[in-house]
């Protein structure tokens, strides 16, 4: 300070100055930084290197498409170009005469046409003269008459000439545009390839970080139009639940998913990549446009978020946890009760609209989780939408009496992974919470009492004995050869036969139990009515009845007996300590009794009353009867808590227990499938406070597919706009599934693609018996690929209620299962909705078609042994033709009932279009009118239907189906 | 404006076709094969006819093992099989000729030729159907190249072709005279071909990248001429033993020896 200012000031002003010029200073930055941290956005970073990213694919692309230009396709229109060209310039004389005259010309018809116009008007004018003349009376009639017709004649006149002339100048056009149309059409060939690299020079211009770019998205100025800029998806109908209220879906996902929808950005670094499937989603043409589903109605995460850290990502793993720290200073946000979902579980979000549709294929893991519900029965103790109506999963123990005894019961329920490691049953007992010293005897004595009351409650029916002693080779031949493959197993988990292409619990081939020591378990009376019939045992099974003879049943009895676990054979049951149980019973009896009552009830009954009343209400606390039915307990409700909406139950609601687990629904829902008991751990309660979900002994696999089939169950409204549209057809198609499903047809047939277990058994031995593998496949279950379009319905209806035999030669047969009316117009709909078939109740729907004689005459000669020999290979009226059978066609006589017309014309045009690998060869390989090689050589060669193969073939088919009419 | 291109084009015409005429002037060689259209894949464009020094391989297949036996095919299903044949006809699979050597055995040249392509030729390959039996049983086609399936006989045969790395077919020829016109794009060793009502019948086709394959004759030999001198790895294929391999080196304008032996 140089000096000091004058005068008497309150306050020092140098200092003040300083102060204020500090405040300013120190507010300028504040603003600037202000202004700058507004600015300086992460998505606006991501934009910019995502605008460098997008350059070099762009380029590339670019550099692809000129690449890819058809340099042939261009020569070749260059060369039109030129040689229209020069030979126009060649005409070049006659091309201006052409032009010349077609301007005279054009002149002509003008002068015609108006010439024409006013002779029309002359016309009308008099036609009214004439009228009021006649009209007025009087001898001007006459005249004007005359004069009327005198302007019709050159009205007629004067058409007649317009239309000459307009004929000379289309002519004179037409000469022209035959000189031009060769140069038009390469001038157009060639601008059409230049579209696409014009387009890609376009958006290159537009990624271009120039001036423009630079003022655009400038601080301050970016308020006007930037080109970095927040992206957003709203969507009203699939709204956020903020906890009571519901806000419009605002997803600004894409403001960083920058190349979401380009297909050209598969497999880029995240946030760029394109969506894996847009077949499926994100782009238009998917059946989940961007534009209508949004990101986070299926993601979750926070859908206006526009930073890393506030979309509430969620890593897949740890590595992936401790990179997004490094990266993102990533952090689990808390209290947002929908974290993005981890990748491994997004499919859990298609439950939510695709809670009706039986298959879903396109989520492997959803599926396959709710297949395990289904098949573990999950649903017998916890209610959950889709499985209201489900059957019980366990067999009905209403006659297990007759079917095995209480010793190999006991085992079974004490440990029933024991005898058959791969069954769906879980462990009730030796889990985590009961396996001390106290709990060790107290399952002797629960296990002991449910099964008294099981078999006290059971009722006898009447068994069929076989006749004589079966024979387990041939039994063992049967099993393989009859179909019982489809769905059983009858191997030990582990050893080599055990099949590892399919998951146990949910394979086609896993549909029934594993037959593996069944010999020890059941008695041989049971066993052989169990195949002949099953219905009889069990009326509500789904084992079809594979129409055994005697001596077939008595056959597979045989072998199936020979199956046995030697460690479950002449067991005894348990010592049981009557003291505890007393003390259990007394337990239970206090439930509903007071002390004093309970004690004198206890004491008033015998050892045998004891243990069948503990067994009874033990089984209601287990809720066996949630699996099986058992007699008593008719109508009794689930024991667990219901699951349909719990993927969106408030994590604060779940109880951990002392478990050191993550706070998420999937971290509670894992830990309960993989070890149920362990939320006992540490804490102390009585013995029926105890946990009592068992344990189904899963892999990891298994407890992740399920843990996502049960977190899609929310309790979001969905709109029906954004549910698959309920067509008839796809009601008709989801019905069927439903059937196919409950009754595995998919065991042995294909179906939409997927199924045919069998087959790979049957290829196994064919090929052992020395045939190639498609020869082998020949003795599989037919395909059903457009069987809907393929049969009649009534034929369908009548053949899926009492099978008839197409195909004679097979070892394998088509079971009777006993269908409904009901069940069966359900599969004969679901075929032909698959196929878009016409149905009887469509008003279009008609089979009946006379075949004209002459169609059908010339069929007959066409498929005689002179032409295309159908009956060396075809069944013709029961008759076999003389090769091996692995060759041979179905009964031709069978078609006029079974076949449609339309398919039958089809496929005998091009078989391998409907069935490739048929054995079925085409014999038309080009369609086009008088090409057919076949002419009728029995009469001179003489052509047959103008040899038109389409005509040959129609006659062919008519022939066919009038076959079995004759 | 397609008027005013007109006189521009016009006006250009006399330059255009000084530029036209300008390039080219040289005719083929008259020898060359008449080659159709370039092979679909890249690379450097190799004409066999035209390699200066050119080498070749040339050899035997030996078989040491002990005579199969033969199966003697049994026709009677179809009379007119029957008929076709005078006395026994015997299974196609193993061929040991009177020499111990081996025919039927499909040699090509497997390796050493990457980054060259060939012209496709222009000559159909023919496999024929005669007296209920493929003519060949084993047959070479290079990748794109015409094979014709053709029916001598007067009874019915499906040809049914089973790739699995082509496009297969499965036609039927009821009638004598039928052709079917097929090409292979990918090359594959190899595809069965079997008739399914005459389940004796059965062919095999090589499909090759480059046109360096050949079939041994009924002395065992066999031999390839008019490749690039080079490393080569040589294969031969047998229906029933397997394959072999054998690395070579050919040197310009000399054949080199590959002997292969087959055993059981
Ligand atoms: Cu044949």
């Amino acid at each position: 300070m140089a000096k000091k200012r004058k005068g008497v000031y309150y306050y020092d002003i140098d200092k003040l100055n300083f102060i204020f010029a500090m405040l300013a200073i120190a507010t300028l930055i504040g603003v600037a930084w202000m202004i700058w941290d507004d600015y300086a956005r992460e998505w606006k970073s991501y934009q910019r290197q995502f605008r460098v990213i997008e350059t070099e694919v762009t380029q590339q692309q670019l550099a692809d498409v000129e690449a890819q230009v058809d340099q042939q396709e261009l020569t070749r229109l260059q060369q039109q170009r030129d040689s229209a060209e020069e030979s126009l310039a060649a005409q070049q004389e006659a091309f201006s005469a052409l032009q010349d005259e077609l301007v005279s010309a054009q002149k002509v018809l003008d002068q015609a046409d108006q010439e024409s116009r006013f002779a029309g008007s002359t016309f009308d004018a008099r036609r009214w003269e004439y009228e009021e003349a006649a009209h007025a009376g009087g001898g001007e009639a006459p005249r004007q008459l005359a004069r009327m017709e005198e302007a019709a004649a050159a009205v007629a006149e004067t058409r007649a000439h317009l239309e000459e002339v307009t004929t000379e100048r289309d002519r004179i056009q037409g000469e022209i545009d035959e000189l031009l149309a060769n140069l038009d059409d390469a001038l157009a060939g060639l601008a059409s390839m230049a579209r696409e690299i014009e387009r890609l020079q376009d958006r290159l211009d537009d990624l271009r970080f120039g001036f423009v770019y630079a003022v655009r998205n400038a601080p301050m100025l970016d308020a006007l139009n930037p080109s970095l800029r927040i992206k957003q998806a709203v969507i009203d109908d699939l709204p956020v639940d903020l906890n009571f209220a519901g806000a419009p879906r605002v997803d600004r996902c894409e403001t960083c998913h920058l190349g979401i929808a380009n297909p050209a950005l598969e497999g880029q670094q995240q946030p760029f990549a394109a969506h894996p499937r847009l077949d499926l989603f994100v782009a238009d043409t998917s059946p989940h446009p961007m534009g209508e589903f949004g990101c986070s109605s299926c993601h979750l995460g926070k859908d206006r978020a526009t930073s890393f850290v506030s979309a509430v990502h969620t890593p897949d793993s740890e590595s992936e946890e401790h990179r997004w720290v490094d990266e993102h200073g990533w952090a689990p946000t808390h209290l947002w009760e929908w974290p993005m979902r981890p990748s491994y579980e997004t499919e859990a979000s298609c439950l939510k609209c695709h809670m009706d549709d039986t298959w879903l294929p396109d989520a492997p893991v959803l599926e396959y989780g709710l297949e395990l519900v289904e098949t573990l029965g999950c649903y017998g103790c916890h209610a959950l939408k889709r499985f209201e109506e489900a059957r019980n999963t366990g067999p009905s123990l209403e006659h297990v009496g007759v079917k095995t005894t209480q010793e190999w019961a006991y085992g079974w329920v004490s440990d029933p992974k024991g005898f058959r490691p791969d069954t769906p049953m879980p462990s009730f007992f030796g889990n985590e919470n009961n396996s001390d010293e106290y709990w060790q005897s107290r399952n002797v004595v629960e296990a002991d009492s449910m099964v008294a009351y099981v078999f006290e409650s059971s009722t006898d029916i009447e068994l069929e004995t076989p006749s004589r002693g079966g024979d387990v080779a041939s039994g063992l031949q049967l099993f393989e050869s009859v179909g019982c493959q489809g769905c059983h197993i009858a191997d030990e988990p582990g050893s080599e036969g055990f099949p590892t292409d399919e998951p146990r619990f949910t394979g086609y081939r896993f549909r029934g139990p594993n037959l593996f020591g069944i010999g020890s378990k059941v008695n041989e009376d049971w066993l052989y009515t169990w195949v002949k019939g099953p219905e009889h045992y069990w009326a509500e099974t789904v084992m079809p009845n594979l129409r055994l003879t005697d001596t077939e049943a008595t056959d597979l009895t045989a072998y199936l007996m020979s199956l046995r676990q030697p460690g479950w054979e002449n067991q005894s049951l348990p010592e049981v300590d009557e003291a505890l149980r007393d003390d259990v019973l007394l337990e239970y009896l206090r439930n509903q009794l007071s002390s004093v009552d309970a004690e004198a009830r206890l004491a008033a009954m015998d050892n045998h009353e004891k243990r069948l009343l503990l067994g009874q209400q033990l089984i209601a606390r287990y809720g066996c009867n949630g699996c099986h039915t058992i007699p008593g307990f008719e109508g009794s409700g689930r024991i667990g808590t219901e699951l349909s909406a719990w993927g969106s139950k408030a994590v604060a609601q779940l109880d951990f227990g002392l478990l050191d687990l993550p706070h998420e629904r999937r971290a509670f829902l894992e830990q309960k499938l993989e070890a149920p008991r362990s939320f006992d751990d540490g804490k102390v309660k009585a013995p029926q406070e105890l946990t009592r979900m068992p344990d189904f002994v899963l892999t990891d696999e298994e407890v992740g597919a399920i843990s996502t089939a049960i977190l899609g169950y929310t309790d979001e409204e969905i709109p029906d706009s954004k549910k698959p549209e309920k067509t008839p057809r796809r009601e008709a198609i989801e019905a069927g599934r439903q059937l196919i499903d409950k009754y595995s047809c998919r065991s042995c047939h294909i179906l939409e693609e997927r199924g045919g277990a069998i087959r790979t058994v049957i290829a196994e031995q064919g090929m052992a018996e020395g045939r190639t593998r498609p020869a082998a496949l020949a003795f599989a279950p037919p395909n059903l690929r457009t069987q809907g379009a393929r049969t009649q319905p009534d034929w369908l209806y009548t053949f899926l209620h009492g099978p008839e035999l197409i195909r004679p030669w097979l070892s394998v047969r088509m079971p009777t299962y006993g269908f409904t009316d009901e069940e069966l117009n359900t599969l004969t709909m679901y075929f032909a909705a698959v196929d878009d078939a016409p149905y009887p109740f469509d008003e279009k729907f008609t089979l009946a078609h006379s075949y004209p004689r002459d169609m059908v005459r010339a069929g007959d000669r066409l498929a005689s042994d002179d032409i295309l020999k159908c009956f060396r290979c075809h069944v013709r009226e029961g008759v076999t033709p003389a090769t091996d059978p692995s060759q041979w066609g179905p009964d031709l006589a069978l078609a006029a009932d079974r076949l449609r017309f339309e398919w039958l014309q089809d496929w005998i045009a091009d078989p391998q279009a409907i069935m490739p690998g048929t054995s079925m060869p085409q014999y038309f390989t080009d369609l086009s009118p008088g090409s057919s090689p076949y002419v009728d050589r029995v009469r001179g060669n003489a052509p047959i239907l103008d040899q038109d193969p389409v005509t040959q073939i129609e006659a062919l088919a008519s022939y066919i189906m009038s076959l079995g009419q004759r | 404006m397609t008027r005013k291109l007109l006189a521009v084009t016009v006006a250009l015409l006399p330059m255009i076709t000084v530029i036209a005429c300008g390039g080219g002037g040289e005719t083929p060689p008259a020898d060359a094969p008449a080659a159709s259209t370039p092979a679909a894949s890249g690379g450097e464009m190799i004409d066999p006819a035209t390699i200066a020094d050119a080498g070749g391989v040339a050899g035997s297949v030996q078989f040491a093992g002990s005579d199969p036996e033969l199966q003697v095919i049994q026709m009677a299903a179809d009379p007119y099989c029957l008929s076709s044949h005078s006395g026994e006809v015997v299974a196609q699979r193993v061929m040991v000729n009177a020499n111990g050597t081996l025919a039927q055995i499909f040699v090509y040249v497997k390796e050493g030729l990457e980054g060259k392509s060939f012209a496709v030729p222009a000559e159909a390959a023919r496999l024929d159907q005669q007296g209920c039996m493929y003519m060949p049983h084993v047959i070479g086609l290079q990748t794109g190249q015409t094979l014709i399936v053709s029916n001598s006989d007067d009874t019915l045969h499906n040809v049914n072709a089973q790739p699995s790395n082509n496009t297969g077919f499965n036609i039927g020829q009821p009638v004598a005279g039928m052709e079917y016109e097929h090409a292979f794009e990918n090359p594959e060793i190899m595809i069965p071909v079997k008739c399914d009502v005459h389940p004796w019948m059965s062919a095999y086709i090589g499909v090759v990248a480059n046109p360096y394959f050949t079939i041994t004759d009924a002395e065992g030999n066999f031999s390839i001429d008019r490749l690039p001198p080079g490393d080569y790895v040589l294969e031969a294929w047998s229906e029933g033993l397997g394959t072999q391999t054998i690395n070579v080196t050919v040197a310009p304008n000399e054949t080199a020896e590959a002997n292969f032996s087959f055993g059981t």
